[in-house]
């Protein structure tokens, strides 16, 4: 597995463990904090991985 | 799920700092308490191992250990086990472990100030939203405020018109 993909994979975790501990912090049955906690990790998930491609792409333009 | 009874928040919040999720557990909020607690713990865990275990100390990582020591006992117990550790080879993932030892602590703040507004103003699902200020709109007069700049009625849509 490359370095990347595991590296990957950590973010994904930090991701998970921040939009759960969100949804836990906004609900208090199992199900809402499942529906919260779901919602909040795809949309800081998405977040992040929106921001790392605009730093890839800003990368490869401004290294030619 | 029962209406929390509002109590003082300080000793739910010192319990919530020191294990992560015992806050939730002692105000009676266990599915909360248990998200939390497999949320950070793991988190925290894992720092601590990708970190070599040399990433939590006051002594090595003064800055790191300021959001590390967030996470209550576990980082207190292990700054004190660790506090001879020595690194001898570079670790492919050091940069992770400092990262999930940090967000393991951020984390529970947000824990314990979850604590608190549960014990102030109640379960998530039970506090009313506030309602919004007065801005711009107060100031503003709307077409309902006053008859005067509703548009008058055409003649085709009055009755008395139409007869005409």
């Amino acid at each position: 597995m490359s370095d990347t993909l595991v590296r990957a994979l950590f973010y994904v975790w930090v991701c998970a463990a921040a939009g759960f501990a969100q949804g836990a912090a906004r609900a208090t049955t199992p199900a809402g904090i499942l529906r919260h906690g779901l919602r909040s990790t795809v949309s800081l998930g998405g977040g992040i991985a929106l921001l790392c491609a605009a730093i890839w792409l800003l990368m490869r333009v401004t290294q030619g | 799920m029962d209406e929390a009874p509002r109590r003082s928040p300080y000793l739910p919040m010192i319990l919530a700092w020191l294990v992560p999720g015992g806050g939730h557990l002692v105000i009676r909020r266990t599915w909360p308490g248990l998200v939390f607690a497999l949320a950070i713990i793991p988190l925290f865990g894992a720092g601590l191992v990708l970190g070599g275990f040399e990433n939590v100390s006051q002594e090595r990582h003064p800055w790191l250990f300021v959001l590390q020591i967030l996470a209550g006992a576990p980082a207190g117990i292990a700054a004190l086990l660790t506090k001879t550790t020595v690194l001898t080879d570079p670790l492919p993932h050091r940069s992770v472990g400092d990262l999930f030892t940090c967000a393991a602590g951020l984390l529970n703040l947000v824990a314990i100030a979850d604590v608190w507004a549960r014990c102030t103003a109640g379960d998530p699902e039970t506090r009313v939203a506030a309602p919004e200020p007065d801005g711009i709109e107060s100031l503003v007069r709307t077409d309902s405020d006053d008859g005067r700049s509703a548009p008058p009625p055409t003649p085709a849509a009055s009755p008395e018109a139409r007869d005409v």
